[in-house]
């Protein structure tokens, strides 16, 4: 199945499990989505398998990296009525505490969201939403599914 | 005690190999350099963020870079020193080709007395043909090493 179809499948039967099912690496990190009303919550849940420091023991920081920027593109494929898929331009991310052996949540605030481009910031947090373990904002290109990315004459496309 | 900049890449690696998320993603280490090192993501099905063009999930690519510039930071050292990764920007320049394993090439151009300055450049043959390019702030934290429970 083409993302794009899983995309729709998940809209269509409002069962987001569908989209995750369709992205090998967000079953690899056994990432779930939660929907609550008009919001979206990611969660990581705590791994051995997942873990960058024994002697803590703590959440290796690419685990933490890699769940924040899947988060960001689980969120514009949730938050966004179109089944192109976004390519992520860049992404930061502010590490401010340890992440430690239990579930890590991650919510996604959409700072801009233009025709071309989303600007999306991701907090993600443990314990206690107010003490978020590391932030992250990054710039998502949305191609349009109708006409294809423009390109300088003479080069190929990235894919 | 071994001073890291003396140990050999079957060390590097073992040290490597020895962290959980490590082993999952089976990196490798590939290079060291004079101040950093290469590391190896091999190619993986189970790592694709694109189903329909098989290219790696970015995520996967944040988890190379973040260890590769972690592992330069300890290569640039003479003696084990604890620290965490401050922050840590990757810009994606193209979109990986399926089926081929992505490097990282780290590269620790700066140390202070509470701060290492790391940046880089990931691919797949030729660093000149950039994937992504990544810089990383990491902060001596005075604690031990993850890799210091090993005990040798």
């Amino acid at each position: 199945m083409r993302l794009s179809e899983a995309v729709r499948d998940a809209r269509e039967n409002d069962d987001w499990d569908r989209l995750i099912r369709a992205i090998p690496f967000a079953v690899f990190l056994r990432v779930r989505m939660e929907v609550k009303g008009d919001r979206l919550i990611c969660v990581l849940p705590g791994q051995e398998r997942l873990v960058g420091n024994q002697r803590l023991p703590a959440l290796h920081g690419g685990a933490t990296a890699g769940f924040m920027e899947c988060a960001a593109i689980l969120f514009l494929l949730w938050h966004r009525d179109s089944e192109a898929i976004p390519k992520t331009v860049d992404f930061t991310i502010d590490y401010l505490r340890s992440g430690k052996l239990r579930d890590t949540h991650a919510t996604m605030q959409m700072v801009k969201l233009g025709s071309r481009v989303a600007n999306i910031r991701v907090t993600a947090y443990q314990a206690e939403p107010e003490k978020p373990i590391a932030v992250g904002y990054g710039n998502f290109l949305l191609p349009s599914p109708s006409s294809p990315t423009l390109l300088p004459r003479g080069e190929k496309g990235a894919s | 005690m071994t001073a890291t900049t003396d140990q050999t890449l079957e060390q590097w690696q073992k040290k490597l190999s020895f962290l959980p998320y490590n082993r999952e993603l089976d990196l490798r280490f590939g290079e060291l350099t004079e101040r950093g090192c290469v590391l190896r993501l091999p190619y993986r099905k189970e790592l694709i963020g694109d189903p329909d063009s098989g290219a790696l999930h970015v995520g996967a690519i944040a988890a190379l870079v973040d260890t590769t510039f972690g592992y330069a930071v300890h290569r640039r050292l003479s003696e084990r020193r604890g620290f965490a990764t401050l922050d840590l920007r990757i810009e994606h320049l193209q979109r990986s080709t399926a089926g081929q394993d992505i490097l990282c090439v780290g590269d620790c151009h700066k140390l202070t007395a509470t701060i290492a300055f790391v940046r880089g450049v990931v691919y797949h043959d030729d660093p000149e043909a950039a994937i992504a390019t990544a810089v990383g702030i990491y902060m001596f934290t005075g604690g031990v090493t993850p890799m210091e429970t090993e005990g040798n």
